[in-house]
């Protein structure tokens, strides 16, 4: 007879998390700013003081832009958009083009190239369902080689207008073919309006400031309040899942990739403002360190999990980083290595909790 | 690939044959792109095909065939490694910055030619070690600690950057004696074409080789091609598959690294931040291994088919310099093929996801009703 084991191993694996791993996974965000808070405060005591931290939240508020629209791509389960320097390049140098017909313009068709290539983004990671991180990666070289290209190399300055102006880029030659005139347009108080987009101060505070704000608002309602953001969360969680109950997944990635376009285009827009010169390199290592804000968020990259709260929590810890790394004295480079390494660690170990329970592969 | 039983069935044996000889095709198709370019160039430009071009193109692609070994290597495995670019840079300026300690402890040029040795020997040796470690820790993260590639490497790359920067203070590192220099890119036979034959291009050739025989012909490297097509499967087939993706990870840091050191000492400088400005040697990589026929979900692919398609991408840079085009349209061109490689890619394997319900022998079977119906219809 076959010696049949009757008592079964009982499944001792886990299935709950303990209530401090809850906690933190929730208010993670929360706890890094407070230590950082103490920090901040026993080494400087102006650190607290309200210009101080009026100064982090602005140094951080171009990021929070990008951040936000990189977390509806995350969110929805692919897992980033690399494209996005280069988009916020591109656009920039769209607004210095067309600011010539006035800053409205200039805004309108920046927002419209982010548009385009959200849609080219999301049809081909959406309906073709390639490789998001090669694809955005191959788009934001193309949109590299696009604009060097067609700049042959140079940059372009909002108040400059010389006759040599109009013999590179996108649509310049073709503005000075269709109206010949265009050189004598005064180019002074517009390249000023444009120039003080970055510089306007109302109620005392920078202009970006409040755009963070609005787009954050917008993403969170849009995030976690319409049908739209629910899809998203389905869609994120499980594709296919997504798949059989009837939600349009292509589109709903599509405009997931449009969010993350646009909202780099306007962070774009800013950020050339800020520089008074349009080129390649406005927005470089933007992509990078925008998902590790949102990473440090508690957003997970198998999608479907975390909050736009979450994003502004890690933009914040990131601005407060590179405060406190300042007043000790550290240089950016270093920087730039200890957030690397914070960012590596933190995804460790959020991986490893989340996977000791089963749940996660991301 | 499908079998028919029914061989009478003209019909599908006619596309039986059609898609062998396409498959072939599109497998061999880097070298049939490659002599493509070639003609098209040598047809537009004749010096192209003189030693003047030649032998600098070639020069220039073995930083990024080197890369492109360690890269083929990591996505047959299924994953990526976007931190090469790094890495090269920290085995360059590592090398450098050892060599030049070491020389300085040993006793500098009074030494002779046995501190010159000892000195690059241990310089070399920390650089290795270096990428070693930096792959080991993406490995490690990677097949243990379950993180995507893509976080852990973009997190290595913005790390390494940071360090690289801080460990050269920003500057341009030149070795103090620059000997070796002269020996490693000194050619063997001073003859038109045969000068591109340095001792740097047989080490080079002799690494691809080995990592090529690794890949296809041993146990080893079959199996890792079998971690990247199926993960589940050769689990249960009795494969170490974390071991061989860690594995991976630190061929690719070593060949990158590897990489660097060599352009490092050839050119005897380097520089914390070689291809940020330029065409970044990630895109070049990418797309050579992409277009040199390496399936994206990996799986599949050949280290020598990645270093055709490198030498592809160089000579169509130099023929577009060649053509007076300048340096912005390389970067232009770089994207662009590097697009229409992963679109064509990715569109195969969209045409392929329509057809994965798709039953055969039904299919078969309307075609056949079809056809008979179409009988009774002319005879009728």
């Amino acid at each position: 007879m076959m010696n049949v084991k009757t008592d079964m191993k009982e499944d001792s694996r886990k299935t709950k998390q303990n209530a401090v791993t809850v906690y933190f996974t929730k208010f993670g965000v929360l706890v890094m700013i407070a230590a950082l808070a103490g920090i901040g405060m026993m080494v400087s005591p102006n650190f607290m003081s309200w210009k101080n931290l009026l100064n982090i939240l602005n140094a951080v508020s171009y990021l929070g832009i990008v951040a936000t629209g990189i977390s509806f791509v995350i969110y929805a389960g692919q897992y980033g958009d690399l494209s996005a320097p280069m988009t916020m390049a591109m656009s920039g140098v769209i607004c210095v083009e067309f600011m010539r017909y006035g800053l409205i313009y200039g805004i309108i068709a920046a927002v419209l190239t982010g548009v385009i290539i959200g849609l080219i983004n999301g049809f081909l990671v959406g309906k073709l369902k390639t490789n998001a991180i090669i694809w955005t990666l191959a788009m934001n070289f193309i949109l590299e080689g696009l604009v060097r290209w067609s700049y042959k190399g140079t940059q372009i300055y909002p108040d400059m207008a010389n006759a040599k102006t109009y013999t590179t880029g996108f649509f310049l030659p073709l503005m000075a073919k269709l109206d010949p005139n265009i050189l004598k347009l005064d180019l002074k108080s517009k390249a000023a309006a444009f120039n003080g987009l970055a510089a306007t101060y109302p109620l005392g505070l920078p202009l970006v400031l409040f755009v963070m704000f609005a787009v954050m608002i917008i993403g969170f309602i849009v995030m976690s309040k319409t049908t739209f953001g629910n899809q998203l969360k389905v869609v994120g969680s499980s594709y296919n899942v997504g798949k059989m109950s009837g939600i349009n997944c292509t589109k709903t990635i599509m405009l997931a990739f449009v969010a993350s376009s646009v909202c780099a285009s306007i962070a774009g827009i800013f950020l050339t403002s800020l520089n008074q010169v349009g080129a390649f390199y406005i927005g470089q290592g933007y992509d990078f360190i925008a998902v590790t804000a949102i990473i440090l968020g508690g957003m997970s990259l198998a999608g479907g999990r975390g909050s736009i709260v979450g994003v502004f929590g890690g933009v914040f810890t990131l601005g407060l980083i590179s405060n406190i790394l300042t007043l000790f004295g550290i240089g950016t480079f270093t920087q730039k290595m200890i957030t690397g390494v914070i960012f590596i660690i933190v995804v460790a170990v959020n991986a490893s909790s989340l996977r000791k329970l089963g749940r996660d592969y991301a | 690939m499908r079998k028919t039983k029914n061989t009478s069935n003209v019909l599908v044996l006619k596309r039986f044959d059609n898609s062998k000889i396409f498959e072939s095709l599109n497998d061999n198709r880097i070298y049939v792109f490659l002599i493509l370019v070639f003609i098209i160039m040598s047809i537009g430009k004749p010096q192209f095909l003189g030693p003047g071009n030649i032998v600098p193109m070639i020069k220039t692609s073995l930083l990024p065939i080197l890369v492109g070994i360690g890269f083929t290597y990591v996505m047959i495995g299924g994953n990526f490694d976007l931190s090469v670019g790094a890495v090269i840079n920290v085995g360059a300026c590592i090398v450098m910055g050892e060599f030049n300690r070491f020389f300085a402890i040993f006793g500098g040029d009074a030494g002779g030619t046995k501190v010159l040795v000892l000195s690059w020997v241990i310089a070399i040796a920390v650089a290795l070690a270096a990428g070693a470690a930096v792959g080991l820790i993406n490995g490690l993260l990677v097949a243990k600690g379950k993180v995507h590639s893509f976080i852990v490497t973009i997190g290595m790359l913005t790390t390494l950057s940071g360090f690289v920067y801080t460990y050269c203070k920003g500057n341009t590192i030149s070795a103090d004696n620059s000997k070796f220099v002269d020996i490693l890119e000194k050619p063997f036979l001073n003859v038109p074409y045969l000068q591109v034959i340095t001792i740097r291009f047989v080490i080079v050739v002799i690494v691809l080789v080995f990592f090529e025989i690794l890949l296809l012909r041993t146990k080893w490297g079959r199996a890792l091609l079998m971690v990247g097509s199926n993960k589940e499967a050769s689990w249960q087939a009795g494969i170490n598959t974390d071991k061989k993706i860690i594995w991976s990870f630190v061929i690719s840091s070593c060949t990158a690294a590897l990489a660097g050191i060599l352009f490092a000492i050839s050119m005897n400088a380097a520089v914390p931040n070689y291809g940020e400005r330029g065409i970044n040697p990630l895109m070049l990589v990418l797309a050579a291994t992409i277009i040199g026929g390496t399936v994206m979900t990996g799986g599949s692919g050949s280290v020598v088919k990645t270093a055709a398609a490198v030498i592809t991408i160089q000579s169509i840079f130099n023929g577009l310099i060649m053509m007076g085009l300048g340096f912005d349209a390389q970067v232009l061109a770089a994207g662009v093929l590097l697009a229409l490689v992963v679109i064509y890619e990715s569109y195969s394997l969209y045409k392929q996801g329509l057809k994965k319900g798709e039953r055969v022998a039904l299919l078969e079977e309307a075609a056949e009703l079809k056809a008979k119906k179409k009988i009774a219809k002319s005879n009728a």
